[in-house]
Order: structure tokens, then C-alpha cells, then sequence
């Protein structure tokens, strides 16, 4: 018999891998036979033992063995070998009934009722559900239906027919006593077997506590039947329900099983006075009913509690997984900007007359993390390349792709500095077997001593040039299309003159492109935070940018900012005008600090001109506008004949000097160790403090 | 060049925490009786009236000794050494003992100013000012 049920059971595989005493339950011919032989023997020893007890009573067993073995076979074996099992049965009953000395007709009829009782039950069951696990509230719902109930009650209606051919004429006797007898049978036997197959008890039966629960039960069941003090059979609900709640199905089937096996020994022993008050066959039929309702409530709670169990592990199981998962993300995150920030130039070119800065920011999702990249390169004769990139993609294979082009662009450089030559070159690089999909480059050549900026972009944002006077220049000419496999563009440069050195900013779409909104909007924003003149060194402009523009907060892209502070033309004077107010001081020292070094000024010499800056300062900020609300000071400095000069101008009235602090006087002292020519000259637009320091002491 | 250091670790934010105070202060009592300052950033106009105020805080607690340490000072004017000679008699009545160890640029002023040591000793570490504290004790004692 084949049955599509088959393809749902999902029980134990009898395969070749089996251990050797599963022979008989094997694939294959041989399997066949073997099983026949396995469920005629079960078979055959529970009916005798049935038989036995029946006979040896005057009364009805109390449960069919052999029910429960039948559908508890069927329940375990695929569906294409079910008729081996039923032909097993019904021969073995056959054969049993016919040597009892039954009549073959009424012999027949048990064997057929014997076997269309498990199959009906089997059929409905594995319609249903397929495998049967019985610590599932679903799987036991199914098998009491169909295996306990509807099975049972197909088969005590056989039954009964059967037994008239014995001339039994209490048919309705005979239905109840099959039924029951019968649907105990499968509780008791058949989920004995199936138990073994099903989810594990919370604890081994086989403990002491599994001792003293099988141990107690068996005690207070013979107490209830020979004492017969019915309420005392609550002690023996309570040991099932124990047997369900703490250990699991195999614990309630066995304790029932006990149970009632020692009922039916009881009952050997004679029934009379089996329940006061009520006959004997009635008094079975309830205590049968009894046994039944115990077993299944102590299922029904084994059941209830492995679902629990399965609940909260399950849910413990996901928590695990989903923080597992975080910290997974989280580890990949890092992990990617690792590699990227070791792709990435380990350092700046240290070089003469430029103050460089980068920044790189990952973005802030792992799969985001990509391909952009920044070089500075020492070409020789004062020129310097500077270059910022992106290779279109994400994750792994972009950044990787990105350290390789990094690598073969600096090199390349070396051989063809000239911008259009150069792209020309790496898109060779792009189109050969190392190289990557799709790149845009922006490449600036930067000649310091011709003053010079030639440069050349490949479907790159253009870059922008501060000039000294705050002027801002985007340097977009000299475009052509991303580098990539198929490309057969021509590359172009521009050059502009760039005499008196400037700011230059590059960088990489992600610092400027927001969603849903034109890529100019990002331009203005960059524009507006470099316009003016700026006295911040490279590093902190990209610090300006990167904070400006939202890089510090949250990143849908990868970032890059490169800012070149080009050659000044030391000629040029240091020139500021402040606010003259404490708080401005820091910023006149940190712009002086600045221009001193790009001058290249010894160290030592930086700290007399901070001090001596700062205290010209100090005193404009404390008295020039002492009847004012508030004034400007200028500070200029030029670089002369190996001297420093500096002027300090303020357009106030200043108050004469309070005689009780000593602030002031100290600090011209100060003043005057430092330089020898302090004069200041005060007039009616306020005054001029001048003074020079030389470089060479 | 200070830009080019700051390329040494691409990526990493190198002034984070820069907060718009110029000068960092804090005071801990390193021993029983002794206290050590610390200062560091830049000590000017805005910001000298930070200095007098930890001296200030010294005054009255039954301390013998003061290290104050300015190595991190990265300019100091005379605003801050007003500041510094201030303090000073704060806790003069106490007789409390200040060894300074000033960062060059503090060192520089100082010189300019004082061609005398203006505290108990100039010192180039803490360490060195918290051995010539026990020193003093132990001629003290």
C-alpha cells in the first residue's frame, strides 16, 4: 500500500545506517519479512497475555495490548509498508482466535475488526499531522481522536458483530468493553511506544524519583482497590499529573501503564466488591474510564508543559541569534573599515611649503563601506600630485579593487605625471585583469615653484580652490567620463595659474550628495564653509568640512576629504582683523600660529611671537575700548630682511592705566625683553603699537 | 607641519573633544597634606581667572605643599603669570610650599619676567616635584 502520507512521516529512517537489531524494520524485502515476523510476535504475545487475563477473570480485560501495538506500528512505519503490519496482525488474531477454539467466521471477524480499527485511526492521524510527536497539545489532539476514539469505536462495532457469532447477546456490553478496552489499549500500549519517539521528558524516568513516582502510584493504587476508598484514586490522579508536569509522556504512559496493569492483576485476584454498591461489569467499565481520563490528563499536561519549554527555549534560541547578529554586524563593520583604513596612504607627504590634511569616514553601514580613496605623491621638482577617488561599488570587492588601483595610480604616477597622460594610463590599469569595474578620479598636479595647478577628472565632483584672497574657483574643466572596462574617451587637462598658493579641497561625492536633492546644493553648502579667507591648517578644514556637512553625524556613503594649504608666497603679510574682545584672543594666536609655520619660522621664534601677539592683543582687548562698547583690532605682519614686523591697530580712546594693576605693566616688560623698537603712536583714530622681532638672534 | 601630522591616522578625529574652553584645570590631592594641580591649553585673558579660582580652592584646606603642573600649557601671557603670582598669595597664609613645573613656553615667561625663581623650584616632571616635596618634609621634620 502506498500512501502520500508517507512523504509527511518524518520518523526514524530505516536505512542502512541502522544498527543491526533494526533488521526487521529495514527497506527492502528482507525488512519486509522481518517486520511481519516483529508485529505478529508483539502481536501474538499481547493478545495471549489479554486472553490470559480475560480468562483468568471473570470479567473483560481491562486493556487490549495488541491495539495499541497495531497503531502504534502503523503510526512509526512510511505508509507503503503498512500492509505487511495490518497482514501481520490480522493473521496472528486469526490464528490466535481460530486455536482458542472460536468459530472461523467469528475469528474473521475479529481479525478484520483488528485491523480496520488501526488503520482508520492510523489514516486519520497521519492525514492530519504526519509524524506523531506526543508532547505536542496538536499531535496528541489528533492521536486521541483518531487512534484513541474513532479507531476503537469502527472496531468495537465489528466487534460486537463478530461476537454474535459466539451467541454473545449483550452486544451493547460487548461494544463498551471493546471500546474502552480497546481505546486504553492504544493510550496505554501504543503511546508507550510512541512516547519514545516523541520530544524527551524534562527528566529520566529511570531515577530514583522516577522510582518512587511509579513506586507510589502502584501503592495507592492497589490501597483504592483493596480498601476500596474511592477518594484515596486521587492520589493516583495526582502521581499522573506529577509524572506530566515534572517529567514528561514517556513518565505518563509508564506510570499508567503500571497502573493499570496492576488493575488488571487486581482483577485476576477477583472483581467482587470491585466498586460497593455497583456490579462488577459496570464497576470495570468505570474504573476503565478512570484510567483512560488519568493517562490522558497527565498527557495533556506533559504536553502543555513541553510546549512551554519549547516556547522559551525557542525564544532564549532567538534572542541569542538576534544579538549574535548585532554583534556580528557590528564585528564586519569594523572589520571592513579596518581593511579599508589599511588600503588607505598609512601617511601624508611631509613636504616643503604645503600643509596637507585627509580625512576618510566609512560608511555607516558595513555594506556601504566601498571603494574611495585619497594620494599624495612626490613628483619631483616641487610638484606634488594629489588624488581622490571612487570605485563604484560597496563592500569587499570595491575596497580591494581600491587598494590595487591606489597602488598601480602611484606608480603610474611616477612614469606619467601629467594628469590627462596619466588617467590614460590607469585606465589601461582599470581595463586589464587587476583592474575594476568603474572609477572616477579627480587628479590635480600641483607645481609650487611655477605656481601652477594642472589637473584632469574622470567623471569626478569637480575640486575647489580658495584662493589667498577667499576667492573660490571650481576647478571643473578638463572633464571626461569614469575610468572603466569599455571606455575609449580621451583625457583632458586644464592648468591655471595659481601665483600666490590658496587652499585646495578635494573629495568624494558621499561629502556633498544627500538624497533627494541636486548635487549643486551640496556644492553651495562646501562653498559656503571654505569662503573667505581661512586661517585653519589642512587638517582643520577637513575638520570644518567633515563637521559642516554632516559627516560626523551619520553617513549613507563613504567620505573622503583631501586638503592640500598650497605654497604661500612668503612675501605675503600676515593681515587680520578681530573682534577685540578675551574670548577672540585664541583665534588671532591660532591664526598667527598658522601663518608662522607656513612661513617656516623656528619654533622658538613661533613662541616670542605668540607671546609678544599676544600681549599687544591683550592690552587692546582690556583698554583700547575702555568707554566703547566694543572695537576691532588688526594685526599685521611682515616678513622683511630677516625680521619680523609687526603692527597692532585698534581705533579706540584707551583709558589711562589703573595705577593698581600690575597686569599691564608686566606684560609691556615682557614686551620689551623680547623686542627693542616697541613704539606706539596714538592719535585721534586710535592707536598703532609696532614693534620687530629678528629671525636671526 | 602641523597638517601633515594629522594625516598620520587617516580618519581618526584628532581634536575631538575640543571643547571651547582653552584651558583645562583640575586639582587632586595626591597625599595627605600635598595637592597637585594641573593645567594645561592656553592661559590668556579669557581664560587666567580659571587659575586663580584652583588656588583659591587650596586655600584654608591645611595643605603644606602645591605641585603645579603646567606642562601642558602651550602659551602662557602675562595675564596668566598675573594669575599664577596671584594665586600664589592666596595661599600664602597658609605657608603652603608650590613647586611649578612649567611647559617651555611657561618657562619662557617666567624667565623674561623673573631672572629669580619666583616659586620653591622649577622642575621638568611632577615626579621630580613630588620627590623635592618628601625632600622638604624630611628636612622640615
Amino acid at each position: 500500500m502506498t500512501s502520500p502520507t508517507a512523504e509527511k512521516t518524518t520518523g526514524p529512517a530505516f536505512d542502512a545506517e541502522a544498527p543491526w537489531w533494526w533488521w526487521p524494520l529495514r527497506n527492502g524485502a528482507r525488512g519486509l519479512v522481518g517486520l511481519f515476523v516483529l508485529v505478529a510476535v508483539c502481536y501474538g504475545i499481547g493478545s495471549k497475555l489479554a486472553i490470559l487475563l480475560v480468562e483468568a477473570s471473570d470479567l473483560q480485560g481491562v486493556f487490549f495490548i495488541p491495539a495499541g501495538i497495531t497503531v502504534a506500528f502503523l503510526l512509526r512505519i512510511p505508509g507503503r509498508a503498512w500492509w505487511v503490519i495490518l497482514l501481520a496482525a490480522g493473521l496472528t488474531e486469526y490464528v490466535i482466535d481460530v486455536t482458542s477454539d472460536f468459530p472461523p467466521m467469528a475469528s474473521l471477524g475479529f481479525a478484520a475488526a483488528n485491523t480496520v480499527e488501526p488503520l482508520i485511526g492510523a489514516l486519520i492521524v497521519t492525514r492530519a499531522i504526519g509524524y506523531v510527536d506526543l508532547a505536542r497539545r496538536r499531535d496528541l489532539f489528533w492521536f486521541t481522536l483518531g487512534a484513541v476514539v474513532v479507531g476503537p469505536l469502527v472496531g468495537a462495532v465489528l466487534g460486537a458483530g463478530a461476537d454474535r457469532y459466539l451467541g454473545g447477546d449483550e452486544l451493547f456490553a460487548t461494544f463498551w468493553q471493546w471500546w474502552l478496552g480497546d481505546a486504553l489499549g492504544v493510550i496505554l500500549v501504543g503511546g508507550a511506544i510512541l512516547a519514545w519517539g516523541s520530544s524527551p521528558d524534562r527528566r529520566p524516568l529511570m531515577s530514583p524519583w522516577g522510582f518512587i513516582l511509579i513506586l507510589g502510584s502502584v501503592t495507592m493504587t492497589v490501597l483504592v482497590l483493596v480498601t476500596t476508598d474511592l477518594p484515596l484514586v486521587f492520589t493516583v490522579l495526582i502521581g499522573v499529573i506529577i509524572a506530566g508536569a515534572l517529567f514528561g509522556v514517556r513518565a505518563v504512559v509508564m506510570t499508567s501503564l503500571t497502573i493499570a496493569t496492576t488493575v488488571a492483576l487486581i482483577l485476576v485476584g477477583g472483581s467482587e466488591g470491585l466498586i460497593v454498591g455497583i456490579e462488577p461489569a459496570t464497576a470495570l467499565v468505570l474504573i476503565k474510564l478512570q484510567v483512560g481520563t488519568f493517562a490522558m490528563t497527565g498527557l495533556l499536561v506533559a504536553a502543555e508543559s513541553n510546549e512551554r519549554d519549547r516556547a522559551a527555549s525557542a525564544a532564549v534560541l532567538a534572542a541569542a541569534e538576534a544579538e549574535g547578529q548585532g554583534r556580528e554586524r557590528e564585528r564586519q563593520r569594523e572589520l571592513a573599515v579596518q581593511v579599508q583604513r589599511g588600503l588607505l596612504p598609512d601617511r601624508l607627504l611631509d613636504i616643503d611649503g604645503m600643509d596637507l590634511g585627509a580625512r576618510y569616514e566609512a560608511a555607516d553601514d558595513t555594506f556601504e563601506v566601498g571603494g574611495d580613496w585619497y594620494d599624495t605623491l612626490d613628483l619631483g621638482d616641487g610638484r606634488v600630485g594629489l588624488a581622490v577617488g571612487d570605485i563604484v561599488g560597496h563592500g569587499l570587492k570595491a575596497m580591494t579593487a581600491m587598494g590595487r588601483l591606489r597602488t598601480a595610480f602611484a606608480a603610474l604616477a611616477l612614469h606619467d605625471p601629467e594628469p590627462a597622460d596619466l588617467l590614460s594610463s590607469v585606465e589601461r590599469f582599470v581595463q586589464s585583469p587587476d583592474g575594476t569595474d568603474f572609477v572616477t578620479v579627480f587628479y590635480a598636479l600641483v607645481d609650487v615653484s611655477a605656481g601652477t595647478i594642472t589637473y584632469s577628472s574622470a567623471g569626478h565632483p569637480p575640486a575647489l580652490l580658495v584662493k589667498n584672497g577667499g576667492e573660490l574657483t571650481w576647478l571643473d574643466q578638463g572633464n571626461s567620463g569614469p575610468l572603466y572596462s569599455e571606455s575609449l574617451e580621451m583625457r583632458h587637462q586644464v592648468t591655471i595659474e595659481c601665483p600666490d598658493g590658496g587652499t585646495l579641497v578635494l573629495y568624494s561625492d558621499g561629502l556633498v550628495e544627500r538624497r533627494g536633492e541636486p548635487l549643486e546644493m551640496g556644492l553651495d553648502r562646501l562653498a559656503a564653509l571654505v569662503s573667505g579667507p581661512i586661517q585653519l591648517t589642512a587638517a582643520e578644514i577637513c575638520d570644518r568640512l567633515a563637521s559642516g556637512l554632516g559627516v560626523d553625524e551619520s553617513r549613507e556613503d563613504d567620505v573622503v576629504i583631501l586638503v592640500a594649504n598650497l605654497a604661500p608666497d612668503t612675501t605675503s603679510d600676515f593681515a587680520g582683523r578681530y573682534p577685540a574682545l578675551p574670548e577672540e584672543l585664541a583665534r588671532v594666536r591660532a591664526a598667527v600660529r598658522m601663518w608662522s609655520s607656513r612661513n617656516r619660522l623656528p619654533a622658538s621664534v613661533i613662541d616670542d611671537v605668540m607671546i609678544l601677539v599676544g600681549e599687544a592683543c591683550s592690552n587692546v582687548v582690556r583698554h583700547a575700548y575702555a568707554d566703547e562698547d566694543q572695537g576691532d583690532m588688526e594685526v599685521t605682519i611682515a616678513h622683511r630682511d630677516g625680521k619680523l614686523e609687526f603692527e597692532i591697530r585698534d581705533w579706540g580712546t584707551w583709558a589711562p592705566p589703573s595705577s593698581e594693576s600690575r597686569g599691564p605693566g608686566m606684560g609691556i616688560g615682557i614686551m620689551r625683553k623680547l623686542t627693542s623698537d616697541l613704539e606706539h603712536a596714538s592719535g585721534a583714530t586710535g592707536t598703532r603699537v609696532t614693534f620687530s622681532l629678528p629671525l636671526q638672534r | 607641519m602641523k597638517g601633515a601630522s594629522f594625516g598620520d591616522i587617516p580618519g581618526v578625529r584628532m581634536n575631538e573633544g575640543k571643547s571651547e574652553t582653552i584651558l583645562q584645570t583640575s586639582l587632586e590631592t595626591v597625599r595627605e597634606g600635598v595637592a597637585l594641580m594641573r593645567l594645561s591649553g592656553e592661559i590668556d585673558l579669557s581664560s587666567a581667572a580659571g587659575v586663580t579660582d584652583k588656588f583659591a580652592e587650596c586655600a584654608g584646606q591645611g595643605l603644606t605643599d602645591m605641585v603645579v603642573d603646567a606642562t601642558g600649557v602651550t602659551f602662557m601671557d602675562s595675564t596668566g603669570l598675573h594669575a599664577l603670582i596671584e594665586g600664589k598669595r592666596l595661599v600664602h597664609d597658609d605657608g603652603i610650599r608650590i613647586y611649578l613645573v612649567p611647559s617651555p613656553q611657561v618657562r619662557r615667561v617666567l624667565e623674561l619676567v623673573f631672572p629669580e625663581p619666583l616659586f620653591a623650584a622649577r622642575l621638568d616632571s611632577v615626579e621630580e616635584a613630588l620627590a623635592a616635596v618628601d625632600g622638604n618634609s624630611a628636612v622640615g621634620a
